[in-house]
């Protein structure tokens, strides 16, 4: 998912990978789940048959760890924000994971390359003297391209008149 | 090896029996008794709802079946490719959606209504006119009238387990016939209740229309009525270990009075059994008597020559306990091995019985300890 | 943990087009495709070994008398045979389909998490190792039927502890296998692939992984109480310690029944997208099909005591268990009436994946029948416990779940391979198949009818003539088998080029991949419109 905001020269890009799941609809759906097994678990041990409900409970946390991880991963955003004659570029997927890059606006060029295999997915790369940042790689290839444009623009061509959005 | 004669002849009898078969259905009409098709319509109230409740339902089933196959096979002939049939586009139709689920939940309500009437009939077991109890052992029944007094095990008819390994269709009933049988009055509601000694057991006799688990610790109820004199023939119904297979019922109806009759040998043969008991008996007279109920109560598990299939049913020749202590030996035939199929025998067989097969288990089948067992002695060790 | 994922898989793009060369890329692949193969090509190799139990119970019931084996042996192999089949040839193969083709039909680059995928196939060869060694233990294999009723199933020898372990193994293995599934379809759909989007193959796997997940935790406590019960002194079902064994019952059924969906709604769902391919015409009633999956499988949590209504159940138990159990009539109805509808005025073609899917609606819906009328309390007092259970479950195990695998097998296989089937042997493959099979399992219904209990290794012999019947059936049905090998290895090494739609009526997102399907698939998601 590509996103764009800003006015006049300072322009703001968010990236973010595809996730068809909220973290609203993942707990209430581990909520679901949680219920579920709790009715028949419970139900199990009122007839004396309590070894169920400690194996549901560790079934369900197994479930829930890997929906939290899975979302965890889908949560990653990546933020490019120019402002003034700085870019700065920011990845992670929680404010304790966050990565941090900083270069100064005139010097970034953005490059797309293409995949070494038919098939596979290209590359969008910030670089300044050597020095890259990969960026958008959980997007789609038409996502990708659309991400390097919205870049070239704010960022190759200063001008104050660059487009909002696609 | 005895292994390639069985193979032989069942497999030579196998095939000229399938020659036959096909050569009965050939004929049409002239169908050979063997080739069953249908649930026996059975001689009781209840074996007679089951028969109208399932042909009542293959009849429903048949009748759906016709119009969802044929509807199938209708498309498959006219909407082929090619036959030149080009496909519409329509994807779903509210109407028939509806039609095709209220349709089946009205015939199920149809269907619905006899069942549940039949099954309150067959679930009544009250107002009976006699109780017979009745209680699975691996791999017998034990039958025990509450009225009359009557007590006797049941098993697989020795001469049906001879021909296992030599050739079944010697006997008419192979598999289907015991050595003692039921014998139930016809036009009398008997109330049967079931119950087991070791592992669940299913009691089952087709004509008499129901079965039901036999559950070590519980009793279940059912009921039957027989209305025609007869000899009905079933067999256990619940996995219940190795011999599942070998634990025949066979019942028989009569009229009330060779009923009567019935149970009054019964009761004076066991007090014949009583009397003996209570004198000594020879070396050779044990020693006779064992071997029977060595074949009716041992063999199915430690085989005829007695060495077992170990390691769940260990050999009796040669056997620490066969060759040891009699006290030992006692204990385990009288209270069995709790947690194996080794039955506690002391209340399946009667003082001399006991006191025949440890004989015969000691003096034979291989061991040659020498003692020999009196009826006192079971009676002192009881 | 899921960082160091995506670094890897991110690695390895820009060296290799395909997956490491030699034996080690199996034992180490997190990719969906080789996890799908090494589930289906295992959950081939044990339905031959299954099939070769089932040989030797068919050849014992050859004719009356013992022949082959003793009666201890007889059980042995029917037990086997059965979690065999459950376990290790239908569940792993319709696992194997998962693997394969939800992600590429729902537009993922792969399972949501491919290390765990990795895992939760190794356990099970591991598994059924356990299992099979039981055979050469003292005492022999578990013989005390599937089911695992104890008190019989606590008379076992050394084989309880192993059999026991190897099921624990098997149900972690489907629960991690399930929450991948589940994971991977709630979170990684491709932007527009809603829910009511998905391919109906995709549904069936979401509910089936959801009964896995509600069933399994009660499995895993049954058989974890029966150990309890042998080795550690308690008492759950042993009525002299004030437990009840037919609670055992309950509790196994509890989770047997949904075990019977999870076994057939996959099934359900690859004919629902063989069906519309073959009639050149979207399926019918496509909403209607998830709702009734759905019904099914909650109903399948309330039905279970209809497998032991001798145990002497109260009346009104009974009758509550007869009433839900014909209720599921009414979603499985709407099923089979929607897939009529499809091929309904469609331009039909009778490719053997289409065969299979036609033989499977007819021969799973008499299945059906025989499933309401044992669900007529009446006259189950006299169908329970006898071959015409036996004949009842393999029409909707065998021509159901069975057939549903192969028609989906043939449908993809294609895709997989890059290289068309050899249609004539397919087309041979299907007629044998579907002849043997009736001749094997259509005679059981009069057996049972005739009143032959199950699991007996020898009887009566009015019995004589029809099991005959159904072992000449089983032998021919079991060598049929061999010719599925040979077409599959026959496709794999070579053939007629495939296209990527493969057939003409073909839909969906699997169709727009080449053939065969790139070792990595949509490492970006697709648009769906």
């Amino acid at each position: 998912m590509v996103s764009m905001s800003g006015e006049g020269p300072d322009h703001t890009l968010i990236l973010r990978p595809n996730l068809s799941l909220s973290w609203r609809q993942a707990k209430v759906f581990l909520v679901v789940v949680a219920l579920v097994l709790v009715s028949l678990a419970s139900g199990f041990a009122a007839a004396g048959l309590w070894p169920v409900l400690p194996l549901a409970g560790a079934e369900w946390l197994a479930l829930a760890t890997a929906l939290y991880l899975v979302q965890r991963r889908g949560h990653r955003t990546e933020v490019v924000s120019v402002r003034g004659g700085r870019v700065a570029v920011e990845k992670g997927s929680g404010p304790s994971r966050a990565a941090r890059w900083d270069f100064p606006r005139g010097w970034v060029r953005v490059r797309l390359q293409r995949p070494r295999v038919r098939g596979h997915p290209s590359r969008l790369v910030l670089t300044m003297h050597g020095e890259e940042v990969a960026l958008g790689e959980f997007l789609a290839e038409d996502e990708r391209r659309q991400a390097a444009e919205l870049l070239r623009r704010t960022l190759v061509r200063p001008s104050p008149a660059a487009a909002h959005g696609p | 090896m005895a292994l390639d004669r069985r193979l032989c002849r069942g497999w030579v009898h196998g095939v000229s029996r399938a020659a036959a078969g096909l050569a009965a259905l050939l004929p049409l009409g002239a169908a050979h008794a063997a080739w069953e098709f249908n649930m026996p319509r059975g001689v009781t109230l209840i074996s007679r709802e089951a028969y109208d409740q399932h042909m009542l339902m293959l009849w429903w089933c048949v009748g759906i079946g016709v119009v969802v196959f044929g509807a199938m096979f209708y498309s498959m002939i006219r909407h082929r490719r090619a036959a030149g049939h080009t496909a519409a586009n329509f994807h779903h139709n509210t109407f028939a959606e509806i039609v095709w689920t209220v349709i089946p939940v009205v015939i199920l309500v149809l269907m619905a209504i006899p069942a549940t009437r039949a099954l309150i009939v067959m679930e009544d077991t009250s107002e009976s006119d006699m109780t017979l109890k009745v209680t699975g052992h691996q791999w017998k029944w034990r039958y025990e009238y509450l009225e009359d007094g009557v007590d006797f095990f049941s098993s697989l008819a020795p001469e049906s387990r001879e021909a296992i390994y030599s050739d079944a269709y010697s006997r008419e009933h192979y598999l289907l016939e015991v050595d003692n049988e039921v014998v139930l009055p016809v036009g009398r509601k008997v109330r049967i209740l079931l119950t087991a000694n070791d592992v669940i057991h299913a009691w089952w006799v087709p004509a008499l229309g129901m079965k039901k688990d036999a559950i070590p610790g519980f009793i279940n109820e059912l009921w039957t009525r027989i209305d025609e004199p007869g000899v009905y023939r079933g067999q256990c119904a619940e996995l219940c270990g190795k011999d599942h297979g070998y634990m025949p019922i066979v019942v028989r109806a009569v009229s009330s009075e060779e009923y009567a009759a019935w149970v009054g040998e019964h009761l004076a043969a066991r007090e014949t059994a009583a009397q003996a008991a209570l004198r000594d008996w020879s070396r050779e007279e044990l020693m006779a008597r064992g071997e029977e109920v060595y074949l009716t109560a041992c063999a199915a598990c430690h085989q005829q020559n007695g060495r077992g299939v170990p390691p769940a049913f260990p050999a009796i020749t040669g056997s620490p306990i066969a060759t040891g202590p009699l006290d030992t030996h006692l204990d385990r035939v009288m209270n069995g091995k709790p947690g194996t199929a080794m039955a506690a025998f002391a209340e399946q067989l009667d003082d001399s019985d006991l006191a025949a097969v440890i004989t015969f288990q000691r003096n034979a089948l291989g061991n040659a300890v020498g003692d020999v067992v009196q009826p006192a002695a079971i009676r002192a060790a009881r | 943990m899921s960082a160091a994922t995506t670094h890897d898989a991110h690695h390895d793009d820009h060296h290799h087009h395909g997956p490491d060369p030699g034996v080690l890329r199996w034992v180490f692949t997190t990719n969906h495709k080789d996890i799908g193969t090494l589930y289906l090509v295992f959950s081939f190799l044990m339905l031959l070994l299954g099939g070769v139990l089932a040989l030797g119970i068919r050849a014992e019931l050859w004719s009356p008398g013992l022949q082959f084996v003793d009666p201890d042996f007889f059980n042995q192999l029917t037990t086997m045979h059965a979690l065999i089949m459950v376990f290790g040839a239908i569940m792993p193969a319709t696992v194997g389909f998962a693997n394969w083709m939800i992600p590429m039909m729902i537009g993922a680059p792969d399972m949501a998490l491919p290390r765990m995928n990795n895992w939760s196939f190794w356990l099970l060869p591991f598994a059924f190792a356990l299992l099979l060694a039981t055979f050469f233990m003292e005492g022999g294999a578990p013989a005390a039927g599937w089911t695992l009723y104890p008190p019989l199933v606590l008379q076992g020898g050394a084989n309880l502890p192993f059999a026991i372990f190897a099921i624990h193994l098997m149900g972690i293995s489907s629960v991690m296998g399930s929450i991948n599934i589940i994971v991977t379809i709630l979170n990684m759909r491709a932007p527009g692939m809603t829910l009511l989007k998905m391919p109906l193959f995709v549904w069936t796997w979401l509910i089936t992984a959801f009964l896995l997940v509600a069933a399994m935790p009660v499995f895993a406590g049954a058989v974890t109480m029966l150990l309890t019960d042998k080795f550690f002194g308690t008492s759950f079902f042993s009525a002299a310690g004030g437990g009840d064994p037919v609670l055992f019952q309950h509790i196994f059924w509890f989770f047997g029944h949904p075990e019977v969906y999870i076994m057939i709604l996959p099934s359900f769902g690859i004919v629902s997208q063989v069906l519309p391919t073959f009639s050149r015409k979207p399926l019918f009633g496509y909403e209607s099909m998830v709702y009734a999956t759905a019904s099914i499988a909650f109903l399948s949590f309330i039905v279970w005591a209809h497998h032991m209504f001798t145990v002497g159940m109260p009346l009104a138990g009974e009758l509550f268990f007869m009433y839900t159990t014909m209720l599921i009539a009414v979603p499985t109805g709407v099923k089979v009436f929607n897939w009529a509808a499809t091929m309904w005025r469609g331009s039909l073609t009778f490719e053997t994946p289409m065969l299979y899917a036609i033989a499977f609606v007819i021969l799973f819906t008499i299945g059906g029948f025989s499933g309401l009328m044992l669900a007529i309390v009446p006259s189950d007092f006299q169908y329970h416990d006898t071959y015409f259970v036996v004949a009842h479950f393999h029409y909707v195990l065998v021509t159901g779940a069975l057939f549903g695998i192969f028609a989906g097998v043939f449908y993809w296989l294609p895709k997989w391979t890059g290289n068309m089937y050899d249609e004539r042997l397919g087309k041979w493959h299907f007629w044998l198949s579907t002849i043997f099979v009736n001749i094997l399992f259509f005679p059981q219904h009069f057996l049972g009818l005739a009143g032959m209990p199950r699991r007996i290794p020898d009887y009566a012999v009015q019995f004589a003539d029809w099991n005959m019947v159904s072992s000449i059936g089983g032998f021919g049905f079991g060598l049929t088998q061999l010719l599925f090998a040979w077409i599959v290895l026959k496709c794999c090494r070579g053939g007629k080029q495939a296209t990527s739609e493969v057939w003409d009526g073909s839909d969906g997102l699997e169709w727009t991949l080449p053939s065969p399907a790139p070792y990595h698939t949509f490492e970006t998601p697709p648009a769906v419109r």
